[in-house]
């Protein structure tokens, strides 16, 4: 039995949910098996009804400090992707970009492009201010929700 | 082109007005740069800045081929933008099925996610832009391209384009063509807000279902080879690929993560 096929072997039942593979080919025999992963989370189900009772799940209250931290200054506003995409800062690779560093924008203006699914959505402004920061490089990959633009308000 | 003549065979349609132009840069860019209202066409013989995705430039000689955007504004959910690309090209791949008889339809396919291609070449393609797409009714500038009467194509891209002339020795009258297109652009407009019928019907017009294709992906550029299963409801294509053990895995990709080997 080849070694290299082996390890191949090991990797495939470290990386799948198996607990063990047997195989039986041409007289040679294998047999690898891994522990039983123990079982941590164990919670009495007496404790249900008190976790219930306090509303909110625990993992709530990190998220809604990592937002604080986002949100900078009072006067500085995001502008978030509403859609995965690809960002694009101007209409074609030889136009000017829609907006830089410093542009004044009002509500409507066209700031970039995400395209989706070859749809090229154009992302318009809907507050005015000042672009003061650009968090996205021209053809990166955005997720949904994604910040894009810093806005200054006015 | 007889500009005469498509209005009178569009303006039954559900469209307003057409505008012509000999030549002009982009029918889209006109469009948008006039703020061109909903059921508005612009057609150009000339489309001297054509342009694909991006930076793919498209080659097209004057007087051959169609090249025109219509404006259409409606209501779509912003999670179904992506169904319009699928409308357009299965309308158009229609409307030109249809003036061949039964036995060529054969020729034609709709390769994901919105290519239109004759013989396994591509002919016609599609570029749509979309605006206010936080009010319940979105504005669509669409571009349309089809290569239709142009013979000659640079050796650049021979082996992948080619025009429907190229492929079937007709020669075709244009206006014919575009008023084909655009009848059948309104008339089976309801189907837009029938996603599951539009999809059925998208797969129904292309080779690649239940296909074996080649493909890289755009992230670690690996060359993959795997069985096309499905296009999923948010419009990605569903492939069952062979790995390491013959183990199979089905993947979902979206547009820009893999790009198909011819």
């Amino acid at each position: 039995m080849d070694l290299n096929y082996v390890k191949k072997l090991i990797k495939l039942l470290d990386t799948s949910d198996l607990a063990e593979i047997e195989i039986e080919e041409e007289g040679s025999k294998i047999r690898l098996s891994k522990p039983r992963p123990k079982i941590t989370q164990n919670i009495p189900a007496v404790q249900l009804p008190n976790l219930a009772a306090q509303g909110l799940p625990a993992q709530a209250a990190p998220k809604a400090e990592e937002k604080k931290e986002e949100a900078k200054a009072e006067n500085i506003i995001e502008v978030r992707s509403p859609m995965v995409g690809t960002f694009y800062r101007s209409p074609s690779p030889d136009a000017d970009a829609y907006v830089n560093v410093g542009t004044e924008i009002k509500p409507g203006k066209t700031i970039c492009i995400i395209e989706a699914m070859k749809l090229m959505n154009e992302i318009e402004a809907e507050v005015a201010g000042k672009i003061v920061k650009i968090l996205v490089e021209n053809g990166q990959a955005v997720e949904f929700d994604q910040v894009l633009f810093h806005v200054e308000k006015k | 082109m007889n500009i005469k003549t498509v209005k009178e065979g569009l303006l039954q349609t559900g469209l307003k007005n057409v505008v012509y132009f000999p030549q002009l840069h982009s029918t889209n860019k006109y469009a948008k740069e006039n703020n061109l209202q909903s059921d508005n066409l612009v057609i150009t013989s000339n489309q001297y800045e054509g342009r694909g995705r991006f930076d793919r430039i498209w080659e097209s000689i004057e007087n051959n081929n169609l090249t025109f955007t219509i404006v259409k504004n409606f209501q779509i959910e912003k999670k179904d933008l992506f169904v319009v690309n699928f409308y357009v090209s299965y309308i158009v791949m229609k409307a030109i099925k249809e003036i061949f008889p039964d036995y060529m339809h054969r020729y034609f396919s709709l390769k994901w996610p919105n290519d239109m291609m004759i013989k396994g070449k591509k002919f016609a393609g599609i570029l749509s832009e979309v605006q206010n797409i936080n009010s319940a009714e979105k504005k669509f500038i669409i571009g349309v391209g089809i290569n239709v009467n142009q013979k000659e194509f640079s050796d650049a891209i021979i082996h992948k384009a080619t025009s429907l002339r190229l492929e079937t020795g007709i020669i075709f009258e244009l206006e014919d063509l575009l008023c084909r297109i655009v009848k059948e652009f309104y008339s089976n407009f309801n189907i837009l807000s029938r996603k599951k019928e539009l999809l059925d019907i998208w797969k129904s017009n292309s080779f690649l279902m239940d296909k074996e294709v080649r493909f890289r992906k755009t992230l670690d550029n690996t060359e993959i080879s795997g069985k096309v299963l499905d296009i999923t409801e948010d419009g990605g294509i569903k492939i069952e690929s062979v790995e390491e053990f013959n183990t199979k895995k089905i993947t979902v990709y979206y547009t820009g993560e893999i790009s198909f080997i011819y």
